[in-house]
């Protein structure tokens, strides 16, 4: 059971009777002995009555976290503590809880985290472009009006309004690399959103510098940190500093504000505890989890806390709190504001064994991933597919949720990553327009060899068995781990049991179990409204496919449906 | 009995209303749900994060502002042995729709030190009205852009007034063979009005011109506990020690930058020459001139974890004929930016070189080790000009840099003299 059991609850409410009362006397000095004891095995008994592995809506599709509430408090996190935390008092100890909102399938459920997109159905490549667009760009029909600027950090930005009204953060590229990182951003978007991540609309759009216009009551950030009005030279400044193209436009990110009213970045780690619906500790959740395996796939290395951001949807109190993923301009080849570091995906900011190895050696010890190779190709910045290690991939500084990666986590994200083909990966880039053909090859080509490392390494981990389904009185399944190539040579031993839904026992059944060569499995005869079988996967090369999947079915009307699927993992 | 009963069945059928309450899984989570909304309280940053808070976005720099957006606190040093000073800046960036800056800044130290300048003109970001300064403790600098910021203008001109009294400036003697035990010092009052002009004309060479008058006022050291310089028996002797003296001057400098990157280099160098041209005003007693010649160089062995970094500096002075070079616009050896195993203004003469090489090794971003070796030596004769009879030191260091400064130095320097440690801000060259 992932969900939080009732019975627990049950034993809670059960407690609180014997709590001291107002008078300070405790109440069960007011009951004799013999009455308390009925009383308190009705109490224990009642709820046992409810306890159920399956509840009538398992598998649940969507996790209903929208309950009307209070617009929460606006907050920041700091970085530095978030870096602080993160590193040194974050870290898992001991045993790690497995997810907890997921489904009876394993799946994460909808939620205002998450919506299941390419995991779930099919997804064109038109939409797979689209990907969250929706408003569209920015109007360039009249000039975008400047209402705010920053000048602060390496690359500056704007916040403008177009014609239509529609709001944008405007992004621009570092001065000696057009294209980077908006182009990244851009990329990464999609990919992000056909996860199933909440993203912002973002879109390139290549300005000139007629095309922007500062506001009546546009306010700039100076270096000295207090605002005033902006004044043309300042304008000129910011535009000074951009990187300009041939036909005299610059490309440009144009970010759309997100729906709702803005409440901060949400942690990697706990829950928010203005937001009721925020019921699952951070770190446990799949989505979040699973999010490293994505990470490492667009080396998504920025993936922390202040490259979050909640938004309040709906009107106070009605409304409820979204999540999302933003700002991607340092994944891929980009580090934002220049080439992404060597360093980036292969060691954190502060890491004590190689530091220490590198400061007792001289230096003469040195990083492997120094010596990497990477094209010349300023358009991309630095990304390949050769070095890349899933196993070894580590974003800025260590994350609560991506630490706490199960194999079973990582075998969600896996097939999800499995979805996209190459023509997919290659839509997607092609969504970046990136402007050298060869750097633009060498995108795909790493993305792919990335994504095949990354299949390779957690479908070894797991019994990849997967797409359960009950047809003609059968049990049908996929095997993804010969689906990818990893083998071949599979047998599925098989083992039927009865499965009581109260108890949460199962007991074997009389000549069920067997050997199968294909991944197909006749449904054991049996009047039982729950049936489990449990299925081992040998293949020479493959121990860790021995680790037994469980998969419960359950009794409807026209036969058996697949309720739940339950990996043994190691 | 009927009163024990009643609450039974009541238990009975709330446990059982309860099981009811939870017959599906999304009733189940609504109901956590509606729990926690029952508890829920607004969320409150602890104490510490709060802190951090303040300083990331409110910028270090900006956090003491003085109740004025343009007024901030300083506390630092104003030059070596000057101690903890105190003070305050002022910086307004926005003039002429942001082409002009004006700045001015206050502060006195400890030990009495004084500095008051005032900057107006267009400078570039984080301006660095001390570039070129005509005299100590201002060092010679490759660059005077803000190196990691593009700069919309690619030149500026400004005006730079300033006023310092550094109360206990070390004298140890001319010469290379000068004694540690001859230890003397003076006070030194200095003001001056200079232009400044430079310009990139390409991302890789820059010009720069900077002139003005300069007045400069001598007296008796502070620090009781060693004799006055202007006490010592060969006072008589020593340039310039006893005159008021003001002077125009005029410096042109030129240099090539070839690093990979402005504050960590890792590849490449720098090459840096100036001129300058001291004209004292009162009869020309102290004329001369001065030509600098600074390069710096590193070499990546292999990784850019590890790299070799060399420095040659040579600052040779000629008088004009009958006229001497004032011992206090000499340039010195010692402290924490040259032989770094003796103290600051250790060697002082006409003419020095300086030789530093240092082994540097990253074992971590944000951590740079070092080992290094400086020699140089002062003297009066340019036929001393040679590499023979130089001051060694050797030393350790290691330095916490951000992407774009090092903001900690610690070198231990080792010298017949003694072991030194500096604490410092700024990278070592």
């Amino acid at each position: 059971m992932k969900f939080p059991s009732g019975i627990a609850m049950g034993f809670t409410g059960a407690r609180a009777s014997a709590a001291p009362n107002s008078a300070g006397r405790r109440t069960n000095q007011l009951f004799p002995l013999r009455k308390m004891c009925c009383l308190l095995l009705i109490l224990l008994w009642t709820p046992a009555l409810a306890a159920q592995k399956f509840y009538p809506d398992d598998p649940l599709a969507v996790d209903d976290d929208r309950l009307p509430i209070a617009m929460p408090r606006e907050r920041s996190i700091s970085e530095v503590m978030d870096f602080l935390a993160s590193t040194f008092t974050l870290r898992p100890k001991g045993e790690v809880d497995p997810a907890q909102n997921v489904n009876t399938l394993g799946e994460v459920p909808d939620s205002s985290w998450f919506t299941n997109r390419i995991g779930r159905h099919e997804m064109s490549l038109e939409e797979l472009a689209t990907g969250p667009d929706r408003a569209g760009p920015p109007d360039l029909s009249a000039p975008l009006l400047i209402t705010s600027a920053k000048t602060e950090g390496i690359t500056p930005g704007f916040f403008i309004r177009d014609a239509r009204g529609g709001r944008y953060l405007i992004k621009f590229d570092p001065l000696r690399h057009p294209r980077l990182a908006t182009s990244a951003e851009v990329i990464s978007t999609k990919f992000f959103h056909a996860f199933g991540y909440f993203v912002p609309e973002n879109y390139l759009v290549n300005l000139r510098r007629d095309d922007l216009e500062i506001g009546p009551t546009a306010e700039i950030t100076t270096e000295q940190g207090y605002q005033r009005k902006m004044h043309p030279r300042d304008l000129e400044k910011i535009l000074d500093q951009v990187p300009w193209l041939p036909d005299d436009t610059v490309q440009v990110l144009a970010s759309r504000l997100l729906e709702g009213a803005p409440l901060g970045p949400f942690r990697y780690h706990g829950t928010r505890r203005d937001d009721p619906n925020d019921i699952f500790p951070h770190e446990n959740r799949r989505e979040l989890r699973g999010l490293r395996v994505f990470a490492a796939w667009l080396n998504h290395d920025d993936s922390r806390s202040v490259n979050t951001l909640d938004t309040y949807l709906g009107n106070d109190p009605e409304g409820f709190v979204r999540h999302h993923l933003i700002d991607f301009g340092s994944t891929l080849g980009s580090g934002s504001i220049r080439p992404q570091s060597r360093r980036a995906g292969h060691e954190y900011m502060l890491e004590w064994k190689p530091m220490f190895r590198a400061a007792a050696t001289f230096g003469i010890w040195d990083r492997p991933w120094r010596s990497v190779d990477y094209p010349h190709a300023d358009a991309i910045g630095r990304f390949e597919g050769d070095f890349f290690s899933p196993e070894n991939w580590k974003p800025e500084y260590p994350n609560p949720a991506f630490e706490r990666m199960l194999p079973e986590d990582a075998f969600w994200a896996t097939r999800i990553v499995m979805k996209f083909s190459d023509e997919m990966i290659r839509t997607v880039v092609g969504t970046g327009r990136i402007p050298d053909a060869s750097a633009e090859n060498h995108l795909v080509e790493s993305l792919i060899k990335r994504r095949d490392k990354l299949v390779r390494y957690f479908l070894g981990l797991v019994n990849p068995l997967w797409d359960f389904q009950v047809a003609d009185g059968r049990l049908l399944f996929n095997n993804l781990g010969t689906e990818a190539g990893l083998a071949s040579d599979c047998r599925y031993r098989f083992q039927w049991m009865r499965f009581d839904n109260q108890t949460e026992t199962s007991t074997e059944l009389a000549e069920s179990a067997g050997i199968a060569e294909q991944a197909v499995l006749a449904i054991s005869a049996s009047d039982s409204p729950y049936l489990m079988v449990r299925i081992w996967t040998d293949s020479a090369g493959r121990p860790e496919w021995n680790q037994p999947v469980d998969v419960y079915l359950r009794k409807t009307d026209p036969g058996y449906e697949v309720v739940g699927i339950e990996g043994q993992f190691r | 009995m009927r009163k024990w009963s009643f609450i039974a069945l009541l238990v009975l059928f709330g446990s059982h209303a309860y099981g009811q309450q939870e017959s599906t899984r999304a009733e189940q989570l609504r109901r956590q749900r509606l729990e926690k909304k029952s508890e829920a309280e607004p969320e409150e940053a602890p104490l510490l994060e709060r802190a951090f808070l303040l300083v990331e976005e409110t910028g270090f720099a900006n956090l003491f502002a003085l109740g004025y957006k343009k007024l901030y606190p300083q506390i630092g040093s104003i030059a070596p042995r000057s101690g903890l000073a105190f003070g305050a800046r002022f910086s307004d960036s926005d003039l002429s729709q942001g082409r002009l800056t004006l700045q001015s800044s206050a502060a006195v130290s400890l030990q009495g030190y004084q500095l008051f300048d005032f900057q107006f003109g267009k400078m570039p970001s984080g301006g660095r009205p001390a570039f070129l300064s005509p005299i100590a403790p201002d060092n010679l600098s490759a660059d005077p852009f803000n190196p990691e910021r593009h700069e919309s203008s690619r030149s500026f001109l400004y005006g730079d007034v300033t006023f310092r009294k550094q109360t206990r400036v070390d004298f140890f003697g001319f010469e290379n063979e000068s004694q540690l035990g001859n230890r003397s010092n003076f006070q030194i009052r200095d003001a001056s009005i200079d232009f400044v002009a430079a310009a990139h004309v390409r991302n890789f060479f820059g010009l720069a011109l900077r002139g003005g008058y300069l007045d400069v006022a001598l007296s008796d050291g502070r620090n009781r506990a060693l004799p006055s310089t202007r006490a010592l028996p060969e006072a008589a002797a020593i340039p310039g020690l006893f005159e008021e003296q003001d002077f125009l001057h005029l410096t042109g400098a030129a240099w090539l930058d070839y690093r990979d990157h402005k504050t960590h280099p890792h590849l490449g160098g720098v090459v840096f020459a100036s001129l300058t041209r001291f004209s004292d005003r009162d009869g020309g007693r102290f004329d001369f001139n001065r030509f600098s010649f600074d390069t710096r160089q590193f070499v990546p062995l292999w990784s850019t974890q590890r790299i070799l970094a060399f420095r040659f500096l040579t600052v040779l002075d000629t008088a004009d004929s009958g006229a001497a070079v004032p011992f206090f616009l000499q340039e010195t050896l010692g402290g924490s930016q040259t032989l770094r195993g003796f103290r600051n203004f250790r060697f002082r003469d006409r003419n020095l070189i300086y030789l530093s090489a240092e082994y540097r090794w990253e074992p971590a971003a944000a951590v740079e080790l070092a080992l290094f070796y400086d020699a140089g030596k002062v003297f009066f004769d340019r036929s001393d000009f040679e590499f023979k009879h130089l001051q060694k030191s050797i030393g350790a260091g290691i330095r916490f840099k951000t992407p774009d400064v090092t903001f900690l130095r610690l070198d231990v320097g080792r010298s017949r003299e003694g072991t030194l440690l500096h604490f410092t801000f700024g990278a070592s060259f």
